[in-house]
């Protein structure tokens, strides 16, 4: 059996972000004041807030959504 | 016009068509004032064609060496800065409410002897960018490397850059006119057989490495030495042609360009943000946090390899 990952929480992030107008360049205070508590799945049977997923990000402004997924993606994976 | 991110390009944002037309003339390779004159006769001939062929046009660009040719007396017709030849270009710009953008060699640039000297001059007559060759053409060329690759402010939203013929063979150029700010790279040139493949590839990857707006003008004709083959093209910031002369002949070009999308695609780029990402090496890396890595690693960019 294949195990199936859960794909689509970097789309419903950008459309929220678009959404709601973060439009770049912006700070990492100004994109949380816009979708911070706006919810987003992240796993079949997992939603979060863009303000928790967002959490572990160490910059605090993005001069492109390059740099901000970037941030996001060094984030949120964890070497051994 | 453009394959562009992965990531949807978020929110409004305006935009404004800059008409830009591309002049491959054929330059009498001069070896007098005189000649160097008939060069310019020849220009303002091909802005008044525009000008009728192209109405409301905002930016004409013609070749490097367009006033002067590039024969073997070329020391003979350097021009005087403030001289009446760069003035009838300043006058003919002004009377037809049009920028234009020039090359020509000058005695003296900044204290600086024998300098091939690209400008632009905005639609009231003035010299609003100049850039001196950063790489001249070697060996043979001998005239001053340039210093600085400065940007101004054009016609509806464009940021221009200018860049000349063998400066295009190098990638730092390039960079270093989008780093400045740049969306659109002007490349003038006197390029010759048997390069005109290396002149297609250069001006396709100067586009896509920084997606920039690249317009690209060459001669035509032979002269003592070689023969210019032609091939001006405006290119879109993905490299693909969005319009090219063909070989051989004197031509007009012309496209509309919308220089605030490259603006915009490298705010709201998330992949191909080269000019953002090029020293953020491994910016998803947990380790980089975003911020990535520089260019220190590369040996070619070390300053104790380059002296």
């Amino acid at each position: 059996m294949i195990k199936k990952a859960y794909l689509a929480t970097g789309h419903h992030l950008t459309k929220k972000m678009a959404e709601y107008d973060v439009i770049f360049p912006i700070s990492r205070e100004e994109l949380l004041n816009k979708v911070g508590k706006v919810i987003i799945k992240v796993d079949f049977d997992k939603d979060v807030s863009i303000e928790e997923y967002c959490s572990n990000i160490k910059i605090k402004y993005f001069s492109n959504k390059d740099e901000f997924f970037c941030a996001l993606n060094a984030s949120n994976i964890f070497y051994e | 016009m453009n394959i562009g991110s992965t990531h949807v390009i978020s929110g409004k944002f305006e935009v404004e068509a800059l008409s830009v037309i591309v002049a491959q003339v054929p330059p009498i390779s001069a070896q007098t004032m005189d000649e160097v004159n008939k060069n310019i006769d020849q220009i303002c001939d091909w802005m008044d064609k525009a000008s009728f062929g192209f109405p409301g046009f905002d930016i004409l660009v013609t070749a490097e060496f367009a006033l002067q040719g590039c024969g073997p007396f070329w020391k003979d017709v350097m021009l005087d800065y403030d001289g009446k030849e760069f003035q009838r270009l300043r006058d003919k710009c002004k009377e037809l409410n049009t920028w234009g953008i020039f090359c020509g060699v000058v005695k003296e640039y900044k204290g600086r002897k024998g300098c091939n000297l690209a400008f632009t001059i905005d639609n009231l007559g003035n010299i609003v960018q100049e850039y001196v060759k950063m790489n001249p053409w070697l060996p043979a060329e001998q005239t001053c490397p340039g210093w600085k690759c400065p940007v101004v402010n054009g016609p509806k939203g464009s940021k221009i850059s200018l860049i000349i013929c063998a400066d295009g063979d190098y990638p730092e150029i390039w960079r270093e006119a989008a780093v400045n700010g740049s969306n659109i790279i002007v490349r003038v040139a006197h390029y010759m057989a048997p390069w005109d493949k290396a002149w297609e590839i250069t001006n396709k990857a100067g586009a896509y490495f920084n997606q920039s707006y690249v317009v690209a003008a060459n001669c035509v004709g032979v002269d003592e030495s070689f023969s210019y083959f032609g091939d001006s093209m405006i290119l879109n910031p993905d490299g693909t042609i969005i319009t090219q002369a063909p070989k051989g002949l004197p031509w007009l070009i012309k496209a509309d360009l919308y220089p605030q999308i490259i603006d915009k695609m490298r705010e709201e780029q998330a992949t191909s943000n080269y000019v953002w990402s090029y020293n953020k090496r491994g910016a998803s890396h947990p380790g980089f946090g975003g911020t990535g890595a520089s260019l220190s690693e590369y040996n070619a960019y070390r300053e104790e390899n380059n002296k």
